[in-house]
């Protein structure tokens, strides 16, 4: 073994001596963040390059700048699939958030209980085949033979199309209460169980009634719950896509189509593989900033005194 | 130490000998792929191994079955990557315009199907075929007939079959006086449409050269004649296919259009109301028009990424032309033979009790030369959509037959200049 080879492996060990507590930690989780790149990072840079050109997938790439984009400003689908987007999204923050809190309160009182019972409540939803659980909603709002219009055909009142242009966003929000408000009880309970039950005997002590204390020590509480529920709640509406896909086909006239449904379009049904990439990046930027703005205004870039 | 070195080298030895053996004969083995997407593919594929086996014993088949959606957009990332491609792929229509896009992955396969262009239906390669290169072969002919109620149709004194739209119009008020329908059309989707536009003389939302004929005044005329119907209750839009078949077997509606397959649904969803169906040629929008038009198919396809593109048209050829495979797989499949030649085997002609003991077959032998040939092209699926959301617009009185598929094509040609 030559001398130099000898310092150099002794530089080396020195190296490792001196940084091996730093090293050692990236190489135990490189497995995720090897994984992240080529699966996560890698394919969002690339979309987005790809969304600056039109491509079919094969031959050669057309670079059109920002085209796609201001393509997109004047495209009526996407324009309306944004818009029905943006319901669910509303939709999910008026129906499903509070009837998931209402329903965590009345799990976590004094009301009810066998809490055990409505365990698999939560959980049964989220774990059914979102296919198979559609297939069922069908046959609930089907026009002619539907559970829903043949129960006002009883009470006589005249029958719903429920799939139709004016109803059939209702419709996709039902079902999406159905599956995603028992996740939401789950996570407002933990908030809920989490507040110290000490809170709750000072404030009776001192002669809080109960909407004082559901005001004064439930709500503040409950704050990081929230925003971590509003956030997910709100990117999971802007990606909603087998529900609308599996109702109605995004139809009729796309009257249901999301955002996810019309990339999914334009990417793969009809081969734009720029123009999918570009309208992935605005469904990424759109959530990014409304993730952005929940966060500011629940104070989570507020530093705490 | 040295004896563990020897050892080492007697394995490697071996092991080496027993690779190199394995490549040595497995020089001219050939290992097509094929994927499909539903079992009553796999279920022929798998029934017709062991006689391939016996002409091409070199050759083995694996028969890979992906869910539909899946399946193409697999095809599509292996195109796009350059690699993973099968060696053969079953190619749905209604997914085939985007494989037409940029350079396609699929073999162009029109002079391989040139020699039996007397014999196979030619007007089936339209709907994959792109600037005179056809990139599929059908595997079945999907004739289209009007299935109807012949124990309602007798009871309003109406005889079938019936020669021309008009007179079936006219005949038919007798069971649209009662609220029975004599016919079901979607309000919201192009495949009814689709039918009756190419049972008309069209080539389809485009002419042979490709330019968007959406908005053309026999696409317009058409669509009005279409809204009449069903505004004059000849026909109705239940909406999705479950209330079809609910009002079939209520007796609301008493006939629809459909392919070879169709009548199948019919048998499976409205199983009650066995022998009381019957089916007839299409009235023809004028006398002497062609009485039937094709709904749907599934092609053979090869991929230019195949190494084994001659042992792969070989199969097809097998698949294809050999009558005993027709044969079989219509029994496994339904799905009837393109090829003129095999339409009179005996097997396909026998009665069916579900029909009225019907033979179907010989309706459709009779048909299959007039099925209407179509142009389709990269743009089909944009087009479709397109043309079913100004069904649903002129439907709902939105807008007018023309004013939609003015828009339409409108919005058509718009996307296609964007590319």
């Amino acid at each position: 073994m030559s001398s130099a080879s000898i310092v150099e492996d002794r530089g080396l060990r020195a190296w490792w001596s001196r940084s091996e507590r730093k090293v050692v930690p990236y190489v135990f989780i490189s497995p995720f963040y090897i994984l992240f790149i080529v699966f996560s990072v890698g394919p969002l840079i690339y979309a987005l390059y790809l969304s600056l050109h039109r491509w079919p997938g094969t031959g050669p790439m057309r670079h059109v700048g920002l085209g796609n984009y201001t393509y997109l400003a004047s495209d009526p689908v996407f324009l309306k699939s944004l818009w029905n987007t943006v319901y669910y999204a509303i939709g999910a923050f008026l129906f499903i958030l509070p009837l998931a809190l209402v329903l965590a309160l009345l799990i976590n009182s004094t009301l009810i209980r066998i809490k055990s019972l409505f365990r698999i409540g939560y959980f049964l939803p989220i774990l059914t085949s979102t296919v198979a659980a559609t297939i069922m909603f069908l046959m609930i709002f089907n026009n002619q033979f539907g559970l829903i219009n043949q129960g006002f055909a009883l009470l006589g009142i005249p029958a719903l199309k429920w799939l139709d242009e004016e109803l059939v966003k209702i419709s996709v929000l039902a079902v999406a209460t159905w599956r995603y408000t028992g996740i939401n009880v789950l996570y407002f309970l933990t908030g809920l169980q989490s507040i110290p039950p000490e809170l709750y005997e000072a404030a009776q002590v001192d002669g809080a009634g109960t909407w004082a204390q559901f005001r004064y020590i439930t709500i503040p509480q409950l704050r990081p719950i929230a925003l971590f529920v509003g956030v997910v709640t709100m990117i999971g509406s802007f990606q909603l896509f087998a529900e609308p896909m599996l109702l109605a086909n995004g139809g009729p006239n796309d009257a249901s189509l999301t955002l996810a449904n019309y990339l999914y379009r334009m990417g793969f049904s009809n081969a734009k593989l720029g123009y999918g990439s570009a309208i992935g990046w605005v469904m990424a930027l759109i959530i990014f900033g409304l993730s952005f703005i929940q966060l500011y205004l629940f104070g989570a870039f507020r530093k705490e005194d | 130490m040295k004896r563990k070195t020897n050892i080492l080298f007697a394995v490697l030895l071996i092991l080496s000998l027993l690779v190199g053996a394995g490549t040595a004969s497995a020089q001219d083995d050939v290992t097509l792929t094929i994927w499909t997407f539903g079992s009553f593919f796999t279920d022929f594929y798998e029934g017709i191994e062991a006689d391939y086996k016996e002409i091409a014993p070199h050759v083995s088949i694996v028969v890979e079955e992906i869910p539909y959606g899946q399946l193409y957009d697999n095809l599509q990332g292996a195109f796009v990557a350059g690699v993973g491609a099968p060696d053969i792929v079953d190619v749905e229509q209604g997914v085939i315009s985007r494989f037409l896009k940029g350079e396609p992955g699929l073999v162009d396969l029109a002079e391989l199907i040139a020699p039996y262009s007397d014999d196979y239906i030619m007007a089936k390669t339209g709907l994959y075929a792109h600037q005179g290169a056809i990139y599929g072969i059908d595997h079945c002919l999907c004739p289209v007939v009007l299935y109807y109620r012949h124990d309602i149709f007798a009871e309003a004194g109406i005889e079938m079959p019936i020669a021309t739209w008009d007179e079936y119009i006219e005949a038919t008020t007798a069971l649209t006086d009662q609220g029975i329908a004599a016919l079901t059309l979607s309000d919201r989707s192009w495949g009814d449409f689709y039918m009756l536009l190419l049972q008309s003389g069209s080539p389809g939302f485009f002419d042979a050269e490709g330019n968007v004929i959406v908005d053309s005044p026999e696409t317009t005329a058409l669509l009005e004649w279409y809204l009449s119907l069903l505004e004059s209750g000849v026909a109705v839009a239940p909406g999705d296919s479950q209330s079809i078949y609910g009002l079939m077997a209520e007796g609301k509606i008493a006939a629809a259009l459909g392919a070879d397959w169709y009548g199948g649904f019919i048998k499976n969803n409205v199983a009650d109301t066995e022998g009381l169906w019957r089916a007839a040629p299409l009235p023809a929008f004028e006398e002497g028009g062609a009485r039937t038009s094709t709904h749907g198919g599934t092609a053979y396809s090869i991929t230019t990424q195949s190494e084994h593109k001659d042992e792969a048209w070989a199969y097809i050829e097998f698949a294809l032309f050999n009558e005993d495979n027709k044969i079989f797989e219509f029994e496994v499949n339904n799905l009837l033979p393109p090829v003129l030649s095999h339409l009179d085997n005996e097997a396909l002609l026998g009665p069916d009790p579900y029909f009225d003991n019907q033979s179907l077959g010989e309706l459709f032998l009779e048909l299959a030369p007039e099925v209407p040939h179509q142009s389709r092209g990269p743009w089909f699926n944009e087009a479709s959509t397109l043309v079913g959301n100004a069904i649903f617009e002129a439907v709902q009185g939105e807008k007018t037959a023309e004013q939609a598929l003015k828009d339409a094509a409108d919005e058509l040609r718009r996307q296609i200049d964007f590319g």
